[in-house]
């Protein structure tokens, strides 16, 4: 099952001109914890609550001045639209983060998955699985009994 | 039953003089995502996240070395004590809607305990289960009385779906308790 499956969340986005500032009252005034950095529609990194406080507060940079392009991650984590679970909790282990961008076949972004939908995700499906199994087994439904040998 | 202290990990403490800027300083050195702030005697007085600097000092332009810890802090301090169980720990996060839990000693803050740490534990639990429930089927298989069996096994897993569903969500005091009977169970038959 690829993640476009899912209901991908809407990236909430920034441009990457704009100040760290104005990123942290958007995260705020939204109640989000992450923004997409973006340029024009290609994202071009992640930046979160965390970040900001690094950055501006340990760092002592001025955040009216410091711009999110430069707060981002370079070369951005991101996903293809076609990539399974499996996949997408991979990257997500490897670097570490909870969130990705997630982009169509020309790179221009079409959502953001999160882990706490993956681990929502994983639990109905198995509910259904075991829920399938208990109708097969009892012959219940209408469901073709496995073949016998 | 586990008890909240299987999950605890060490806490970064800071008073309430500290300013916005030595908490920031103290949750990138400590690699943490909060700092309790505590009084004189160990007593949370409040919790500063990672999230509340970037709300509370960033976004409102605040001067974070002027700005002290207990003008930025949330309270009161939601907390369990280090006797409890696990699923008391989870309902207090559900209940207030977070993720971090002060654990008490003798009305001290002693330690933390992190729902991710919770959810890791919990998926390596999860992983046990399912190499003993292959192990189990293999052993009914042997003995012919594998439908029963299976299906025991899947009515279980279907209900720890659906506590894990609610960790995601909602409130469920039991999912410690059905985890720790689950496993009690697997454990038995295999014997």
């Amino acid at each position: 099952m690829a993640i476009l499956d899912l209901d991908l969340r809407i990236a909430q986005t920034i441009e990457c001109s704009a100040s760290a500032r104005a990123a942290a009252h958007r995260m705020e005034k939204d109640g989000i914890g992450c923004l997409v950095v973006v340029d024009g529609k290609r994202p071009v990194g992640m930046v979160t609550d965390r970040d900001l406080v690094l950055d501006i507060l340990v760092g002592k940079r001025d955040a009216r001045v410091v711009q999110v392009g430069e707060i981002a991650k370079r070369s951005p984590v991101t996903v293809p639209a076609t990539a399974t679970l499996a996949e997408v909790t991979r990257v997500m282990r490897k670097h570490g983060v909870r969130r990705l961008p997630v982009v169509d076949e020309q790179g221009e972004l079409v959502g953001l998955v999160a882990l706490d939908d993956l681990l929502r995700r994983v639990a109905t499906e198995s509910g259904d699985l075991a829920e399938t199994l208990r109708r097969q087994l009892s012959g219940e439904s209408g469901a073709e009994a496995p073949p016998r040998t | 039953m586990d008890a909240a202290v299987t999950y605890e990990k060490d806490v970064t403490m800071l008073p309430e003089t500290a300013s916005a800027y030595d908490v920031a300083t103290a949750i990138q050195k400590c690699a943490v995502g909060c700092v309790v702030i505590v009084d004189a005697e160990g007593r949370p007085r409040g919790i500063v996240t990672d999230r509340d600097l970037a709300v509370r000092v960033i976004s409102r332009d605040q001067d974070a070395g002027s700005l002290t810890a207990s003008a930025v802090m949330s309270a009161p301090v939601f907390t369990a004590e280090a006797s409890d169980p696990l699923a008391r720990v989870i309902e207090v996060m559900c209940r207030h809607g977070i993720r971090r839990v002060p654990i008490l000693r003798d009305s001290r803050v002693a330690g933390i305990v992190a729902l991710d740490d919770v959810l890791a534990q919990l998926g390596r639990e999860f992983d046990d289960l399912g190499g003993a429930a292959r192990r189990q089927m293999f052993e009914a298989r042997l003995a012919s009385s594998l439908p029963r069996l299976r299906d025991d096994i899947e009515t279980r897993l279907s209900e720890l779906g659906e506590r894990l569903k609610q960790v995601g969500s909602r409130a469920t005091e039991t999912l410690g308790r059905e985890f720790e009977e689950l496993r009690e169970r697997v454990r038995r038959t295999l014997q």
